[in-house]
C-alpha cells in the first residue's frame, strides 16, 4: 500500500505505547499530586440544594446549632494525633517479623555491616567486615547465649547473657537496628517533620516506594554548621522501609552529598535460621555456655 | 463520554483508581500526539508526565467545558507550544519512543510499519508547526476544526486552510521520498 496516497488514514493509525516504567513513574507522581489537593466537599457539589434549604428560617437555626455541635466534635477529633510517617513505618517494622539491614558507605558496593533480626526466632545476627576479617555475632535469646565467630578462626566464643539484658534486647530488637532512632531522632524539634518528596530518579531506582526527607541544621563543632538530610524510601503499600540514606553538606548553597545508606529486606524465618545454623551450628548445640539453664520447650 | 463524567466525578473526591483509568485510557493517544508534534520521544514523555501530574493536582478544581479527551489533548498541545516558545528542547529521534505498534504480529509488517512511521513523522516535522499541530490535533486528537480554531484563537477557515496546505505539503514530501 502506498501510504502517501492515504496520508490521513496513515496519521490516524500512528500509535506509540508508553513503557511500563514510564506508566509507573507518571502514575506515582500523579497520585502524589492528587493526594496533595483538597478534596471537594459535598457542600460545594450540592450548593444549589443548600441555597434552597437556607431560605427557610427554621432550617437556618437548626443548621447553626448543628454546625456548633459538629465544630466541637471536629475540635476534639483533631486532638487525636494523625499517624505520622514515623508512626506508620514504626508500626510496619514491628509487624515485619524478620528484617535484614545491609549498611553501605556512600561509594561502597559491599555492605560494611549486615544485621538480621528475627522477632519470631528471637535472634539477632550481626556480620561485620574489618580489615578483610569477617566477624559474626549472634545473640540467641531463647538459648540465653551470645556467640562470636571470626572468619580467621574456626573456634566459636560463647558467653552467657544476663536475663535482664536479654529482656531489654528482646524489647528493643527493632530499635537496635538504628532505624527507629533514625525515624524519631531527639534532634527533631516540633517543627521538623518528614516531608514527602517527588524524585523520579530515586523512584525509578527503588520502584514502588514513597520518599520522605527530613532536613536539619546541626552544629558539627562550635561555630561550624552542618546541614543534614535524611531520606527514607518506604513501600507504598506496606510502609516498610526499603532504603534509608544519610546526606550532609557544609554550606547552604552546595548540593547534599551522600554519606552512607542502608538497604532493607524482609527474609523468611527459615533463611535466617539457615544462616545462623551455617555459622554457629544447630540451635540444640548452642546452649552450652556457662549459666545455661535450658532451651524453653525442648527439655 | 458518560464514563468520563463518572471518572471525573470520582476524581473530585480523590479516587486514585479513577485517575488510573483516565491515564490508561488516554496515555498512548496523548503520547503519540506529543511525539508527533515534538519529534522527540523523551520530551514527549515529559509532556505526558507534566500534563497528568498537573491534571491530578488540579482535579478538585476542574470544571470541564469540553469533553475530557479534548481537555487533555489541548493540555498536551499547550505544553508543546510552551516548549517551542522556550526553544529549549533538543530533538531526539523517535526511535527511542516506547513502542511503535501496528496491529500485526507479523515481523515483516511490523518492520514496514516502523519504516512508514519514521517517514511519516519525519515528513510531519518538516511542516510549519501550525500546520503540523492542526493536522495532528484533527486526525490524532479527534478535534473538530472549530474546536481547534477556538483553542488557537483563530477562525475556522484559517484552520481548514492550514490543514489543507499541510496535507498537500506532506504528500509532496512523501512522494519525493518515494522517488528517491
Amino acid at each position: 500500500m502506498n501510504f502517501s496516497d492515504d496520508i490521513e488514514r496513515s496519521i490516524e493509525k500512528l500509535h506509540i505505547s508508553t513503557k511500563a516504567e514510564t506508566d509507573g513513574r507518571i502514575l506515582e507522581d500523579a497520585y502524589a499530586a492528587l493526594e496533595g489537593i483538597p478534596k471537594e466537599s459535598s457542600g460545594q457539589r450540592d450548593k444549589n440544594i443548600w441555597q434552597t434549604l437556607f431560605a427557610n428560617k427554621i432550617v437556618q437555626y437548626t443548621a447553626v446549632a448543628a454546625l456548633i455541635i459538629v465544630g466541637f466534635a471536629m475540635f476534639f477529633k483533631s486532638l487525636a494525633p494523625e499517624p505520622t510517617v514515623s508512626m506508620r513505618v514504626d508500626s510496619a517494622l514491628k509487624k515485619a517479623g524478620n528484617i535484614c539491614i545491609s549498611k553501605f558507605h556512600a561509594d561502597g558496593t559491599e555492605p560494611y555491616e549486615q544485621v538480621w533480626f528475627s522477632q519470631t526466632l528471637k535472634v539477632q545476627l550481626v556480620r561485620t567486615t574489618d580489615n578483610n576479617q569477617v566477624r559474626f555475632a549472634l545473640t540467641d535469646i531463647p538459648n540465653k547465649v551470645r556467640m562470636l565467630n571470626y572468619s580467621s578462626s574456626d573456634s566459636v566464643r560463647r558467653e552467657s547473657v544476663d536475663e535482664k539484658v536479654l529482656a531489654e534486647l528482646e524489647k528493643s530488637m527493632v530499635q537496635n537496628s538504628g532505624l527507629v532512632s533514625f525515624l524519631n531522632s531527639s534532634e527533631f524539634t516540633e517543627d521538623v517533620h518528614w516531608q514527602r518528596v517527588i524524585d523520579p530518579t530515586a523512584m525509578a531506582q527503588v520502584p514502588g516506594t514513597k520518599i520522605y526527607d527530613i532536613t536539619l541544621l546541626q552544629e558539627a563543632a562550635p561555630g561550624e554548621a552542618k546541614y543534614r538530610k535524611w531520606r527514607i524510601l518506604a513501600d507504598t503499600v506496606t510502609h516498610l522501609p526499603k532504603r534509608a540514606e544519610w546526606y550532609a553538606k557544609s554550606e547552604l548553597g552546595r548540593e547534599y552529598e551522600l554519606e552512607r545508606y542502608s538497604v532493607f529486606s524482609y527474609p523468611d524465618e527459615k533463611e535466617i535460621e539457615l544462616l545462623v545454623q551455617n555459622t554457629f551450628g544447630p540451635a540444640d548445640r548452642r546452649p552450652d555456655a556457662p549459666g545455661y539453664i535450658g532451651t524453653p520447650g525442648r527439655n | 463520554m458518560l464514563e468520563d463524567e463518572r471518572l471525573i466525578s470520582e476524581l473530585h473526591s480523590g479516587n486514585r483508581d479513577a485517575l488510573r483509568q483516565i491515564y490508561t485510557k488516554y496515555k498512548d493517544g496523548l503520547l503519540t500526539i506529543a511525539a508527533s508534534l515534538l519529534h522527540d520521544a523523551v520530551a514527549a514523555e515529559d509532556v505526558l508526565h507534566d500534563v497528568f501530574v498537573t491534571f491530578a493536582g488540579s482535579a478538585g478544581k476542574i470544571k470541564l467545558k469540553v469533553n475530557l479527551r479534548n481537555y487533555l489533548v489541548a493540555s498536551v498541545a499547550n505544553r508543546v507550544r510552551d516548549i517551542y516558545r522556550k526553544k529549549k528542547h533538543p530533538t531526539v529521534g523517535l526511535e527511542q519512543a516506547g513502542q511503535i505498534s501496528c496491529d500485526s504480529s507479523n515481523p515483516v509488517q511490523t518492520a514496514i510499519f516502523g519504516e512508514q512511521f519514521r517517514l511519516l513523522t519525519d515528513a510531519l516535522f518538516q511542516l510549519p508547526f501550525e500546520q503540523r499541530e492542526t493536522i495532528i490535533l484533527h486526525l490524532k486528537g479527534g478535534m473538530k476544526f472549530r474546536e481547534i480554531a477556538k483553542m488557537q484563537g483563530i477562525s475556522t477557515s484559517t484552520v481548514q486552510g492550514r490543514y489543507r496546505y499541510g496535507l498537500e505539503k506532506l504528500r509532496k514530501i512523501l512522494n519525493g521520498e518515494r522517488k528517491k
